[in-house]
């Protein structure tokens, strides 16, 4: 449903070029989740943007339902962008603070020319409010009115009111309350299963992703160093950095502390990606082969991707 | 062990001509030598204020309306808070960006802490800067000791925190939410490097968080809190494994790490009341699965444990969840 094709997104930056997306081929088939994991700066907003059609790749494309928004503009461009929505961090910043609720979903009706006039639009509004488990008496409100929780399910609503065929979700629980988390990914899974939506949820919480995606791909400064379903990255991970990610998120159990850091320093500058293997500078099994040859993205196994040249050499895995 | 921070009762809040406005409403906890005490609670709980009325620091208009601070003895009081600030206790936030000044390099504000508080000058305070730098690990001191905040990446700036912290010789570092904004590989490195320098310099840690993996991943003590009131408070092995008050259970059972496979998540109906909203009694029983109409009475304080790890439950209903 999603096809993301050797996709590179290039900026200038100063006479340097900044490389956040340098060559990734991703799907999401529709009811499916894939999870986005890498630290920041690993280019994860980078390609959100393109799949919303925001920033042009310099090559590759990005294909939604078989269309393209390479080419497209008016209201071919705006029949894309009804298939592709996204769900934001901190949806105080997403919502205008000066439109009711109303307002604010009539909005995407309006400019995809959703319903035949406003009555039947109001209808769609006040459904799409049932969905994400609002009264519709919030329709008259504003944002301010409403708790953290409750504005994520209003960006929520807008997000899925034109019905998309594919929602990003750029960490949508985390500047939530603990406590609100948990009803909100449950929405999440409910609306997936309802209307047979895809997602693509950036997120860097690992035990969250483990348990909301299907299939998760790691990403390290602009590549997928990783791609497989859920429980092989998380029960198998073959790249060294999947390890390292995975080792290096807390786990909430006081008898199981982790004594040692797994990675030292930071990842390098995407203005400055290392020679050879881009993990090679933070890499236990470096060899010399990683310090010049860069490696490819192989198939391993049906959904399984790595790129590393030393995968099938490493140690079994342990998780503790 | 003595108490180095001592919080008693404490009242936070404003008054104006309809009465007092409380929002932290009696809030108790000590920080031993040697001790990292976790302090979980989601926003509106009222933990980063208690830190704040330590270091004097109360936005207006609110201010301490009752209760006690003891740093090693010593009374916080809006008149001796300024004088303690940064010697007896110091506060590393979420952000450090926007704790730095921008226009000063690293190692000159270090440095100005450290004329401040430990009367060194010149050379010697730089010294002293580039001295602390290393001690938190960051690679090449004297360098960066001259770069400006811009120039180093966000674990880097909160090591700079840290490092300010560990120059003047605070005996209490509060830490609010300082792994918050970073990449899960660099927090697990300043929660490792928080842990080894209260090894080595017995300096006591408060760590505010809402995260509790962080909290079983660091902590020795564990306070949480809801409302603007201590739910409970004891040793993190026995928070995590006998959570004592039916909040801290909702939320552990809530973790994904908890969750059955293709299951829906375990969820806490409602959200977390505003100042405002709070009424009588326990501020969480419009959200708790065993509520009874006792749950409007002030709140009591249970005590149960042993003498030696006691756990503190401020819950009506604590024998029916034990």
């Amino acid at each position: 449903m999603l096809t993301i094709n050797d996709v590179h997104v290039h900026y200038s930056v100063g006479r340097k070029t900044l490389r956040a997306v340098d060559g990734i081929s991703l799907e999401v088939a529709a009811g499916e989740t894939l999870g986005i994991v890498g630290e920041s700066g690993c280019g994860k907003s980078t390609l959100a943007k393109a799949v919303l059609g925001l920033v042009k790749p310099v090559k590759g494309s990005v294909t939604v339902d078989g269309q393209n928004p390479d080419g497209l503009a008016g209201v071919a461009l705006l029949g894309f962008r009804r298939n592709v929505q996204m769900v934001f961090q901190d949806p105080y910043a997403s919502l205008s603070p000066r439109r009711t609720i109303l307002q604010s979903l009539l909005e995407p009706l309006e400019v995809h020319q959703i319903g035949n006039d406003r009555k039947e639009r109001i209808a769609r509004a006040e459904v799409t409010l049932d969905a994400v488990g609002l009264d519709r008496t919030s329709l008259s409100r504003y944002p301010h009115e409403f708790s953290g929780g409750q504005r994520q399910r209003i960006g929520i609503a807008r997000a899925i009111i034109a019905d998309p065929k594919l929602v990003i979700l750029d960490e949508p629980v985390s500047a939530l309350d603990i406590s609100v988390r948990a009803q909100v990914i449950n929405l999440l899974g409910d609306i997936q299963r309802m209307r047979n939506v895809g997602y693509m949820f950036i997120g860097h919480d690992l035990a969250l992703m483990r348990h909301v995606t299907d299939r998760v791909a790691v990403m390290y400064l602009g590549r997928v160093v990783e791609l497989g379903t859920t429980a092989e990255i998380f029960d198998n991970p073959q790249h060294p950095y999947t390890r390292s990610l995975i080792l290096s998120a807390p786990s909430p159990d006081p008898t199981k502390r982790r004594t040692t850091p797994a990675l030292d320093g930071d990842p390098p500058s995407p203005l400055d990606i290392p020679a050879g293997c881009r993990f090679q500078t933070r890499c236990a099994y470096r060899t010399e082969k990683c310090l010049t040859d860069d490696p490819q993205l192989i198939q391993l196994g049906d959904a399984r991707r790595i790129a590393c040249h030393h995968s099938n050499t490493l140690p079994a895995w342990t998780s503790g | 062990m003595p108490a180095v921070l001592e919080i008693e009762n404490l009242r936070i809040g404003w008054t104006d001509s309809a009465g007092e406005h409380v929002i932290v409403d009696g809030v108790t906890m000590a920080i031993h030598a040697g001790e990292i005490l976790g302090i979980v609670g989601e926003s509106g709980s009222g933990k980063t204020l208690s830190m704040l009325a330590v270091l004097g620091l109360l936005p207006v208009p609110l201010t301490v309306l009752g209760g006690s601070i003891h740093i090693s003895g010593s009374p916080v009081t809006p008149a001796t808070a300024p004088g303690m600030r940064g010697k007896r206790a110091a506060m590393v936030f979420q952000d450090p960006m926007t704790s730095l000044n921008p226009v000063f390099t690293v190692g000159a504000q270090i440095a100005e802490a450290v004329t401040l508080h430990q009367g060194l000058k010149g050379q010697a305070a730089m010294d002293a800067a580039v001295d602390a730098l290393r001690k938190v690990q960051v690679p090449d001191p004297e360098r960066r000791a001259k770069q400006y905040p811009h120039e180093l990446s966000g674990g880097m700036r909160q090591r700079v925190m840290i490092a300010m912290a560990l120059a003047c010789k605070s005996e209490v570092l509060l830490a609010d939410e300082p792994t918050t904004a970073l990449d899960v590989t660099v927090q697990a490195q300043i929660l490792q490097l928080l842990r080894q320098l209260q090894q080595e310099t017995g300096m006591a840690i408060a760590f505010i968080t809402h995260d509790l993996a962080v909290v079983a991943e660091l902590c020795d003590r564990v306070v949480v809190m809801y409302g603007g009131k201590v739910f409970e408070n004891t040793d993190v092995n026995t928070l995590f494994a006998h959570p004592g008050h039916p909040y801290t259970q909702a939320l552990l059972e809530s973790l994904p790490d908890r969750a059955v496979p293709g299951q829906p998540l375990v969820s806490i109906p409602g959200q977390p009341p505003t100042s405002g909203q709070r009424g009588t009694g326990c501020p969480f029983k419009s959200r708790c699965r065993v509520a009874i109409s006792a749950c409007d009475a002030p709140l009591p304080l249970v005590q149960l444990g042993t003498v030696d790890k006691p756990q503190l439950v401020a819950c009506h209903r604590v024998s029916e969840v034990g």
